[in-house]
């Protein structure tokens, strides 16, 4: 593309040269043809008056020696008295004789009346008319006549003059026969040619003519010519104009014989043709020297800019060649030149400001995660062992939040830069806001499992040295997981997920620092799995999920008063999936919302059934702390209260004690608002969640549940029945009612009873059961010998 | 009684002829026609056949007087002065002379028969015929081509061409057709005027 632009210019500047000197020559030659034309037809008019003037002259001067000589001749005694003897005889032989002393090719008598008398010529007969009665009549009355007169096939220079014999008695003809060869003599200027002529226009096949012209081709050419010339301008198909004639008036108007005299331009031409080759040649010397001048100096210009349209090619692929040796053909090129270099600096810079910006982090200047594999990729084939380590700030939002973004910066950029000292290579690269990955060398010694841990232990060691910001100090505490090349990962796609999903088992683990297990990988991939078939059964709701109801019974009255809401999904290839796996799914995907929106409108639903086949029954959802803040969940449950005309009383709420206790001031003010609009509140899985009972005594709940890990083996450890009795105590202190779930025996149930505690639940009264199976087996309650 | 042009011009050196009015004939005279100043002197001279006419030259160049007219054909080579002798002219008819030097030279013998009475009319035209003829002879130079032919008239036609009449004399005007113009005296050839030139007619 580029280059057929510059060989367009090249072709511009030939074109538009050749056009100029075509065209000025064009309209050199164009002058000089018009004023060649202008000085030919001068010339030919100066010719042809001059012409002109000498042929009169020659004529004049032919006929005076004629009319002079026919003059002298008819004075002759001799000739007189032989006219006057009337004896042809006599006359002829007279003619014969006379005629021959003034040349005559032709000797008539004619007597007054134009009848000839006697001649030379066979073809005239004494006694035929001659004709040119005009003439006759002037010469009767004494005249000399003279003209060029057609007789017989030819045309004479004719004389007549009188006889007389005295009185004028007869005419004397005397003729000269007009030949080219004395047609010829009669002017000077051999370019001229005369023609004699005699007949109509259309009928030349009878035509009498003399010329000096060898054809009767050139002959109509010349009678036709115009009086001049007319240009020598005419277009290629045209004839050339080969004569100028004018008709010469020069007898004494007795005969119909035209004298034309025609100049033959031929040699005008000539003269013309030499001047027009000359400036044809001229033409093409101007017109190659020019050619060959725009070529050398279109390729002078062109070179340069070619040489530059290469170096642009490669810049434009990358490479950044130097632009020197380019020719500096012009101040012009060199100025491009010059530019062109500043551009290559210019968008060199560029580029390796935005190719470090693209690999780069532009907060810390570690690589970012692209960058991040493509130098893992380089280091992997080198096939030396290393480690690659995800790493997560902890509570680096609240620095944020606390302290503000600039020292949340300073304190990444910190990070960041011991980062750098203490990777491999300083291959380190941050991910999102805060989290990093480092690749940390591993050392031959290091050959087990805690050899690596200590590595990165002490990797974490040095990273979490307290910090000065703006003479704050800070220390960061951190999240680690690792993962080791290449025992656990070859690739490096593999190495930074594995090291991702280690990390975060550190994270949701607590654990300080993680070392990447076999096939955990396929967990964090299946749980991506389950989560994507969450969503679509969340969204098709096509009964893979199920509620299903785990009774409670009250051990004071032994009547079942509540049952606890648990959700159960069926999934048709995976089948059942625990609700321990997606429900903390949903939680860290932010789907729990979903998830409980869908619970609450169907155990609402179900509580309406229930109600209506006359069960009367609290029935208890569980929500998580996320829940408990989300107003689409509370106008939710109103709304599904009011469609099933149920109360609030009808429905508990179960949040587990570590969602309470993580933020207590939000939890209190939440749960009072549950309170406040009726809801019974449970404490779910009490005494795993280290909380403070001065805490928990702030809560306004109705009920705490003693987790099950107390009640299952209750019966016979004997720590466990302390936590329970106290837990209890306290409980019913605090003017909470007791439940214990995970009850699956009887003496567990009888060592419950005694303590005081007021509901149970587990699997020795009743596993969890589809709502039709609950009804059923709430029908069958009464019975005896059912479950209890 | 005069004679006339067809125009009315009064035509000099007519001669009318009155056959027979002659009754005998007179002595044999010499006439004389001389050459004056390149001229017959007189142009026209009337004389009776058989009478003797002398040519002398009162130029001081030479003539040479001819003539080749039927009555009779002669000619005095170069001369000056006299010639040897008269030349005889015994036939009537009519003599045209020329001189072979100068062809402006033109004189004219008219020979009448003795018995006829023949009179040349003046620089009017007129001429007194001393009686009513029965018929007429008018000979005039430019009446016919070869200058020998008489213009006849009848007793008729003279009486129609009477114009007045009366005891004493009786008016005729004759009227004379001429065959030839006045001639010009012949001039030297002029040059042939130079016509300005015009374009070939023939072109289209």
């Amino acid at each position: 593309m580029r280059l057929r632009i510059l060989a367009s210019l090249r072709s511009q500047i030939l074109t538009f040269t050749s056009v100029l000197v075509v065209m000025s020559l064009g309209a050199v030659l164009l002058v000089v043809l018009l004023s060649s034309g202008q000085a030919i037809r001068n010339n030919i008019d100066e010719d042809m008056a001059e012409s002109v003037q000498s042929f009169r002259e020659a004529i004049n001067n032919r006929r005076l020696q004629l009319v002079g000589n026919a003059t002298v001749l008819v004075s002759d005694f001799g000739f007189k008295q032989a006219v006057a003897s009337r004896d042809s005889a006599t006359i002829h032989s007279m003619l014969a004789n006379h005629g021959q002393r003034v040349g005559a090719d032709l000797s008539l008598i004619l007597d007054l009346n134009g009848w000839i008398v006697s001649t030379t010529e066979a073809r005239l007969m004494p006694g035929m008319t001659f004709g040119y009665q005009n003439m006759i009549s002037d010469v009767k009355e004494g005249n000399d006549r003279s003209d060029f007169l057609v007789v017989g096939e030819y045309i004479y220079h004719i004389v007549m003059v009188p006889v007389r014999t005295p009185r004028i008695s007869a005419i004397a003809v005397f003729g000269v026969r007009m030949t080219p060869q004395n047609v010829r003599k009669l002017i000077t200027d051999q370019g001229m040619q005369i023609t004699f002529i005699n007949g109509m226009p259309d009928q030349v096949e009878r035509w009498v003519n003399v010329s000096t012209l060898p054809d009767l081709e050139s002959i109509l050419q010349a009678i036709r010519a115009p009086e001049n010339f007319k240009t020598l301008l005419r277009m290629p198909f045209e004839k050339k104009q080969r004569f100028s004639s004018r008709k010469i008036d020069i007898g004494d108007k007795g005969g119909t014989v035209q004298v034309i005299l025609s100049d033959d331009l031929s040699r005008f031409y000539a003269t013309y043709e030499s001047i027009t080759n000359q400036v044809m040649a001229l033409a093409v010397l101007i017109f190659l020297v020019t050619v060959m001048g725009s070529f050398a100096i279109s390729h002078r210009l062109t070179r340069p800019l070619l040489a530059l349209a290469v170096k642009s090619r490669e810049i434009a692929r990358g490479a950044f060649p130097e632009v020197n040796n380019i020719p500096s053909t012009s101040s012009d090129v060199s100025l491009l030149i010059r530019a062109f270099k500043r551009m290559r600096n210019d968008i060199a810079e560029r580029e390796e400001r935005i190719t470090y910006q693209a690999h780069h982090d532009s907060l810390t200047g570690l690589l970012n995660r692209d960058a991040m594999i493509t130098a893992v990729q380089d280091e992997t084939e080198f096939n030396k062992p290393f480690i690659l380590m995800g790493i997560n700030l902890i509570g680096f939002k609240t620095i944020n939040d606390t302290l503000g973004m600039e020292i949340g910066d300073e304190c990444l950029v910190t990070v960041a830069e011991r980062l750098k000292k203490l990777a491999y290579k300083g291959i380190t690269s941050r991910h999102s806001a805060d989290e990093f990955s480092v690749l940390i060398e591993l050392t031959p010694d290091c050959k087990t499992d805690e050899d690596r841990r200590f590595l990165c232990q002490r990797t974490l060691n040095n990273l979490s040295a307290p910090m000065q910001l703006n003479e704050v100090s800070l220390s960061v505490d951190y999240r680690a997981g690792f993962v080791s090349f290449p025992e656990q990962a070859d690739k490096p796609e593999l190495l930074l997920r594995r090291g991702k999903v280690a990390l975060e088992h550190a994270i949701t683990t607590q654990d300080a620092l993680y070392a990447y297990k076999e096939g955990q990988d396929k967990v964090h991939l299946k749980k991506i799995k389950i989560l994507k078939h969450l969503k679509e059964t969340l969204q098709n709701d096509d009964d893979q999920l199920q509620m299903y109801y785990q009774p409670k019974k009250n051990l004071r009255t032994g009547e079942v008063e509540k049952a606890e809401a648990l959700i159960r999904w069926f999934h048709p290839t995976e089948g059942f999936i625990p609700p321990d796996m997606f429900i903390e799914l949903a939680e860290q995907t932010g789907l729990i919302g979903l998830v409980t929106a869908w619970v609450i409108s169907r155990v609402l639903d179900d509580q309406k059934r229930l109600k209506d086949a006359g069960f009367d029954l609290q029935l208890s959802i569980n929500l998580s702390a996320q829940d408990l803040s989300n107003d689409n969940l509370r106008q939710l449950l109103d709304q599904k209260l009011s469609e099933n005309q149920l109360n609030a009383e009808d429905i508990c709420l179960e949040v587990t004690e570590r969602d309470m206790m993580t933020d207590v001031d939000k939890s209190l003010e939440l749960l009072d608002y549950y309170r406040e609009r009726g809801f019974q509140l449970s404490i779910d899985d009490y005494g795993v969640g280290y909380s403070a009972l001065s805490k928990l005594a702030l809560m306004p709940v109705h009920e705490l549940k003693i987790d099950k890990c107390f009640i299952l083996k209750l019966a016979t450890q004997n720590d466990d029945q302390i936590i329970v009795r106290s837990t209890i105590s306290m409980a019913h202190e605090l003017g909470l009612s007791v439940i214990a779930e995970g009850v699956e025996d009887k003496a567990s149930q009888a060592f419950l009873q005694r303590l005081g505690c007021d509901f149970i639940q587990g699997y020795y009264l009743a596993k969890p059961m589809s709502l039709e199976a609950f009804q059923h087996w709430l029908t069958h309650f009464d019975d005896p010998n059912h479950g209890g | 009684m005069q004679v006339v042009s067809p125009e009315g011009l009064p035509l000099v050196d007519a001669v009318v002829v009155v056959p027979g009015a002659v009754a005998s004939t007179g002595p044999v005279q010499t006439r004389v026609m001389d050459q004056i100043h390149r001229a017959f002197v007189p142009h026209v001279l009337t004389l009776n056949a058989g009478d003797l006419v002398a040519f002398p030259n009162s130029d001081n160049i030479r003539h040479h007087v001819y003539s080749f007219s039927e009555p009779k054909p002669f000619e005095i080579r170069l001369y000056a002065d006299t010639p040897k002798a008269p030349v005889e002219f015994p036939k009537s008819g009519v003599v045209v002379l020329g001189c072979n030097i100068h062809d402006d030279m033109l004189g004219y013998l008219f020979i009448a028969k003795p018995t006829d009475l023949a009179l040349q009319t003046d620089d009017e035209g007129q001429v007194e015929v001393p009686l009513i003829p029965t018929s007429l002879e008018v000979w005039h130079e430019r009446h016919s081509v070869s200058a020998s032919e008489l213009m006849v008239l009848t007793e008729s036609e003279i009486t129609a061409q009477v114009v007045s009449q009366t005891e004493q004399l009786v008016k005729i005007q004759v009227v004379m057709p001429l065959a030839v113009n006045n001639e010009p005296a012949p001039t030297a050839v002029q040059p042939n005027r130079n016509l300005p030139a015009f374009g070939n007619p023939m072109r289209r």
